[in-house]
């Protein structure tokens, strides 16, 4: 992988974390920590330019996607589950 | 802007031009003025016209316009600026005048709170703000807190108990509080004159507070310039100095009634106190938090943190959802594509005249193509219906009905969901031959009875994929290679299958499929119908209208609900082999953590032809509905929703061969894209703690320990 996309890569698998790390619903929030984890593992394997580029494409979808997400789970919030602390 | 007098008319002595129509003027008299010379006539008011000849009349120029003063005055005369917007006031226009202040008619308004005054409302000047009683109140409350200590605990007593009237004194008594200073009446448009102050002004600076007379029509609009500056000077003389301090004579002032008030107005003007944690402790007051976001109530009752009317059965904390089977979560890439169309893409997709219709319409051609490539299907052999018990309906009904003429011959199987069971008795009333073919203790049908069964009038052939109770893939392929070379048409309900495990209609030689939205991470009340094109399948509609969907379903096409299922179809088919792995990796956890420390376990369904994530797990000498009730942190489900209602056990597992107490005391787990590793150990920890404290309580259990064979017992009629 290129310097400056893996130095992008790495800001893109962060930011996607913490942000994926905001959602209310237990559910959501896992689940697309789990995701984006193992996408990113992955795509660590992809070797064609143009699938990276791909790759890094949907990820940066997805980041927005998340963010609207996670505003929307904040104005309706989901109930605390069980297993939760 | 200049104002120069006209000069004298002059005897035409010289022969000039005029300056207004350019011509030689000829009269005897002519009018210099501007260092030009014109026409009597000719000089004029750029506004009105009006002759400007006449000698010693002002004119008013601006830039190359003449006016006449009035003129000029009205176009570019001021009052002044507005002491509230702090923009120029034309000087005709209506204005309020209050203490040295002037404001526009729309300014006078209490600057906190937006309240326009009335007539009897009483105001208030603080630091040049304009404010009505009850902030100016509210000004004092926290200004007044603000001071010395001694003020302070004496507040603190006064707001603690806020049940009687409250008088509150303060150090700096013996000032009187700044009174209301009544507006001054508007001017009347007919007159040019500035407005004054009138003359009933003084008598009103006192603490009675008199209803001050806002809007009245007072005295003598003919203000000169020297009545203006008297009365001004009496306004300042008796000018108090702003400040906020108050004796307040009358109690009713500050006792606006209930903590309530004083809590809205304390939380209203968080930023206005100072930090005081002694005094804020005392009092609970609701403070808006920092994030208006959180202040914005969600329309669940379950928000609401002090909430009185929290209905007993709604949990604390809800428990952790392991019914897929049932429904699934609304996965957050689908509802971001449904928002756009359901905020403002709004338009009909059927609406052929206007780009709403078209963006609609694209929008559920796009859904179209991601639902058929799902599937491997034509865009053109998808019809969206409302759901897949629609779609089972229109194939089976449908389908009958068209060939009635030359077919009268069903098959379908027991295990087959609710919908198609009664489609099928529909159409028996109807006079149709069904065939419902049994099922083999793993769940599955016999290929060969299925051949057996297949008749020269045989119309249409209805075996689902997944079953949604046992999770049980039936052989669709060889089921379809039989249809295919009998040409009998094949439908499926695949609900359950469709996006969870690879499904090509090509492959399947299927003819007909039902999909629905709400089973794979999409939105309730929407699903589709696959119907072949080639060979054609023709399929007689069951609702009547306008001939959307190729005539078989019409009604409007719901585009949010259409958008919401194309995205879930794409994102299934992305993640399916993700899902997959994760969803049999849960299943095998959970069925080895409980099988592995409870004994007396059956698997209803075959393990190996079966989706891993729907579990259906009896477990003997245990009654289901106990289980199901000590179970309350996880929502399970035992035998479908459809036949949960009734007692009777599901019919489903019956046709297995489940015995009736097994058949009773049946959980199903759902699994999905969503479930965690967490939620599993927890289902697996308490399901084998609930089973085992459960059968410590039945006799049963300890006569199958003792190794009684409990079919051998001969129970006592009494």
């Amino acid at each position: 992988m290129a310097a400056g996309g893996r130095r992008e890569a790495l800001a893109l698998y962060k930011a996607l974390l913490r942000e994926s790390g905001k959602f209310t619903s237990y559910n959501y929030r896992e689940y697309a920590l789990r995701r984006v984890r193992d996408g990113f593992r992955k795509a660590k394997s992809l070797t064609t330019e143009a699938d990276q580029k791909r790759e890094l494409e949907m990820a940066k979808e997805s980041l927005q996607v998340i963010k609207r997400q996670v505003v929307l789970g904040n104005l309706y919030r989901s109930p605390t589950l069980v297993i939760e602390k | 802007m200049t104002m120069k007098p006209v000069t004298e008319t002059e005897r035409n002595t010289s022969p000039q031009d005029c300056a207004g129509c350019g011509k030689r003027i000829n009269d005897r008299f002519l009018l210099k003025a501007l260092e030009m010379y014109w026409h009597e006539d000719c000089l004029k008011c750029g506004c009105c016209d009006c002759r400007l000849g006449e000698v010693g009349s002002t004119l008013f120029t601006k830039g190359n316009l003449i006016l006449c003063r009035r003129d000029y005055l009205r176009l570019f005369g001021t009052t002044g600026y507005c002491s509230a917007c702090s923009k120029v006031i034309p000087a005709f226009e209506m204005v309020m005048r209050a203490r040295n202040n002037v404001y526009h008619l729309e300014c006078f308004a209490c600057q906190q709170c937006n309240h326009r005054f009335c007539v009897g409302d009483k105001f208030y000047l603080c630091d040049n703000k304009i404010l009505c009683e009850y902030d100016y109140e509210e000004r004092l409350v926290f200004a007044s807190m603000a001071c010395t200590p001694s003020s302070l605990a004496q507040l603190k007593r006064q707001i603690g108990g806020l049940d009687g009237p409250t008088v509150i004194e303060d150090v700096r008594k013996g000032q009187t509080p700044p009174t209301a200073t009544p507006s001054l009446h508007p001017t009347p448009l007919h007159h040019h004159h500035h407005t004054t102050t009138p003359s009933q002004q003084p008598q009103q600076q006192q603490q009675q507070q008199t209803t001050p007379q806002l809007l009245q029509q007072g005295p003598g609009q003919t203000g000169t310039q020297t009545q203006q500056q008297q009365h001004q000077t009496q306004q300042g003389s008796q000018q108090r100095p702003m400040l906020p301090v108050f004796t307040c004579s009358s109690p009713r002032h500050l006792n606006k009634g209930t903590p309530g008030h004083l809590t809205t107005m304390l939380g209203h003007f968080r930023r206005v106190t100072r930090a005081c944690g002694a005094f804020r402790s005392k009092i609970n007051v609701a403070v808006a938090p920092a994030t208006s976001l959180r202040f914005l109530g969600t329309s669940s009752r379950f928000q609401t943190p002090n909430a009185t009317d929290v209905s007993e059965d709604s949990p604390e904390r809800w428990p952790l959802y392991l019914d897929a089977q049932a429904t699934t979560p609304l996965d957050p890439r689908v509802l971001d594509a449904m928002l756009p169309y359901l905020t403002h893409q709004y338009g009909n997709p059927h609406s052929r005249t206007h780009s709403y219709g078209w963006e609609s319409e694209r929008a559920v051609e796009t859904a179209r193509q991601q639902v058929a490539d799902l599937i491997g299907a034509d865009k053109k052999e998808i019809i969206f219906t409302s759901g897949a018990t629609e779609s089972n309906n229109i194939s089976v009904k449908g389908v009958a009905r068209f060939y009635k003429s030359k077919k009268r011959h069903v098959i379908t199987t027991q295990t087959e969901h609710k919908c198609v069971l009664d489609s099928c008795r529909a159409l028996e009333n109807e006079g149709w031959e069904v065939t419902y073919l049994p099922v083999q203790k793993s769940g599955r049908i016999s290929v060969e009875e299925l051949e057996k069964s297949l008749r020269p009038d045989t119309a249409l052939v209805s075996v689902m994929t997944v079953n949604n109770e046992i999770g049980v893939i039936q052989p669709i392929k060889e089921i379809g290679a039989i249809c295919r070379a009998h040409k009998v048409f094949f439908h499926t309900d695949a609900a359950q299958a469709v996006g969870k495990i690879p499904v090509n209609v090509h492959d399947l030689n299927v003819d007909l499929m039902s999909i629905s939205g709400h089973k794979i991470y999409g939105p309730k009340g929407i699903g589709c119908l696959y119907v072949r094109r080639r060979p054609r399948v023709r399929v007689e509609a069951l609702m009547s209208g306008g001939g959307q969907e190729r005539g078989m379903r019409s009604g409007t096409v719901p585009t949010p609900l259409v958008v919401g299922l194309g995205a879930a179809c794409n994102i299934a088919q992305q993640e399916m082999e993700y899902d997959h792995a994760w969803v049999s990796k849960l299943s095998n956890m959970l069925v080895d953590s409980i099988t592995s420390r409870t004994s007396h376990i059956i698997r209803n369904g075959d393990p190996e032809h079966s989706y891993p994530g729907c579990v259906n797990l009896s477990f003997a000498y245990v009654e289901g509905e106990s289980l199901l009730m000590a179970l309350k942190d996880v929502a399970l489900s035992s035998g479908s929703a459809c036949t949960s209602a009734s007692l009777e056990p599901s019919y489903v597992l019956r046709a297995i061969g489940a015995e009736e107490d097994l058949a009773h005391s049946s959980i199903r787990f759902g699994l999905g894209r969503f479930t965690t590793v967490d939620e599993v150990k927890y289902t697996a920890d308490k399901c084998v703690q609930h089973v085992n404290r459960l059968r410590e309580m039945s006799p049963l259990w300890e006569m199958v320990q003792e190794g009684i064979d409990l079919k051998s017992i001969q129970w006592s009629q009494h």
